[in-house]
């Protein structure tokens, strides 16, 4: 009897080892193409506000966000980590800005290669990705880590 | 199938539909790929109402509508546009809701002449013709708009300053709105006609409305005030020209996880061939979202001294009270579906009334 206890528990440890080997630390960090504003602090409250709409102004230049919905997953973290609000709300939200008081609402880019190509064109302009592109994309600097933890 | 029905057979029938539809296609194809030539948004809706009363026992009625939005910056100037087409007698009709152009002077302030939304409150800037952003699918009735029996002016042309004040982690805006209000024709509000601005009577007038935002986030816990004043030219024998003072104080704040909207107002008339009168109505609607998708909401309208009160005999359909419920789901992208239950009370009659809404924001 004992014995089969010590299976099941064996199992349960494998198992749960397992699942963990499938969960890898991932880290989701801010970014810009702007050599202007790569020493720039930005505070969790800043972050959030440019990406609710929000464009604030920093020394010399008005910083605005380019949305990453290039990879799903990446997007759902953003969603839950920076905007705290289901996409639907977020996007409401951005709709709801533009509708009463103008101007337009931060591009979305469905690709890594045209949102890369904007950050670098756009002065004041900065996203979010994870860590790993951001090191492997040439033209673009890391001001900043938003969140990091496991993924699945 | 029944409703199925009436909406296709309504919706069939309005010319002005297919146009729309025709030109969202066109535009959403043309905007979804050119970021830089600004927000072109339409607010497609279609309302179902069936409601029951003692002068009547069943009516119903199906209304498409949908509203163009169109934003654009040049530079530090802004041009914001909004239409809205609605059936009217068996006809397509379409009015230009907003015609603003505004100047960034900076980061905190801005300021904008033209036909725009008048900022009293919060429910009427926030939303407006933008059924989709509202949760709910009615609007409460003081703020209902002009064309349709509302009492109280909700367009201004002239010229409006926005600002903001930042403290902080809080902050202060304010808003202020001169400008040419509305005049009364045939018990109905009638605001200034920006395409054709000599028509008609009206008179200068103003809105100013204070907000404070205890962690400067939009959309968050918000206080405020605003007061007008709008000397009104009516063709009502009972009541000559009506000089008319708003008072109105207004709330948004969370409770756990109950989103809550409220405002009062205090209405004074003066009026030249009668009595003065005041009455006082106030809303406040709690909205609870248990699932990313579902929101239930429920909203209490009431008011004092609305029942004999002089300004209001003109508007005999305004509703002076209303309990609802209401459910809102979230379709696909950008599309939601609203159902309401109300017990409505008017000076004339008491209803109840099921109100079906499809709404959406297409891009």
């Amino acid at each position: 009897m004992k014995q089969h206890y010590v299976h099941i528990l064996l199992i349960l440890v494998i198992f749960c080892f397992s699942e963990a080997s499938h969960a890898e630390t991932r880290r989701l960090v801010l970014v810009t193409g702007s050599r202007q504003i790569d020493q720039t602090t930005f505070s969790q409250r800043d972050i959030r506000r440019i990406f609710l709409g929000q464009a604030i102004n920093k020394p010399g230049y008005r910083i605005t966000a380019l949305i990453n919905n290039s990879d799903p997953l990446l997007y759902q973290v953003f969603l839950q980590k920076v905007a705290y609000m289901s996409a639907n709300a977020y996007e409401r939200h951005l709709l709801s800005r533009v509708f009463r008081m103008g101007g337009t609402r931060p591009p979305t880019y469905m690709n890594v290669t045209s949102l890369v190509d904007a950050l670098r064109k756009q002065t004041g302009t900065i996203t979010y990705m994870w860590e790993q592109t951001a090191l492997e994309t040439p033209g673009i600097s890391i001001i900043g880590e938003l969140w990091a933890g496991p993924v699945n | 199938m029944h409703a199925i029905y009436i909406i296709y057979k309504n919706i069939m029938r309005l010319p002005i539909v297919s146009i729309v539809f025709s030109v969202c296609a066109s535009m959403y194809a043309a905007t979804s790929s050119a970021t830089d030539n600004g927000e072109f948004i339409v607010f497609p809706t279609v309302d179902i109402k069936s409601r029951t009363s003692v002068n009547n026992l069943d009516q119903k009625s199906t209304v498409p509508k949908a509203d163009f939005f169109y934003a654009k910056d040049f530079g530090h100037q802004r041009v914001l546009i909004e239409a809205l087409a609605e059936p009217e007698d068996e006809e397509s009709h379409l009015d230009l809701e907003r015609l603003q152009y505004g100047w960034i002077l900076n980061h905190e302030t801005e300021i904008w002449i033209g036909r725009f939304h008048d900022p009293l409150g919060i429910w009427n800037t926030h939303f407006h013709h933008g059924a989709y952003l509202e949760t709910s699918a009615s609007r409460p009735d003081v703020i209902h708009f002009e064309d349709n029996d509302g009492i109280l002016p909700m367009h201004i042309s002239g010229v409006q300053i926005n600002g903001h004040q930042g403290m902080d982690n809080r902050g202060m805006h304010y808003s202020l709105g001169i400008g040419a209000g509305p005049e009364i024709n045939n018990n109905a509000l009638v605001p200034v006609d920006i395409l054709d601005p000599g028509k008609g009577s009206h008179k200068l007038g103003s809105t100013i409305r204070f907000t404070y935002h205890p962690n400067d986030e939009e959309m968050s816990t918000q206080v405020g005030g605003a007061i007008a004043y709008y000397p009104i030219p009516s063709d009502s024998i009972t009541t000559g020209d009506i000089k008319q003072t708003v008072i109105s104080v207004f709330g948004i704040w969370d409770i756990n996880s109950f989103h809550n909207l409220g405002s009062i107002f205090h209405v004074k008339n003066e009026f030249d061939s009668s009595a003065d009168d005041s009455f006082t109505t106030a809303y406040i609607q709690s909205e609870f979202t248990w699932h990313p998708d579902w929101t239930a909401y429920g909203r209490i309208e009431s008011g004092s001294d609305v029942k004999n009160d002089t300004y209001l005999s003109m508007f005999p359909r305004s509703i002076t009270q209303r309990q609802l419920l209401g459910i809102r789901y979230e379709l696909k992208k950008n599309q939601a579906l609203k159902l309401e239950i109300s017990s409505l009370h008017t000076n004339d009659e008491d209803f109840d009334q099921l109100h079906i809404q499809w709404s959406a924001a297409i891009q």
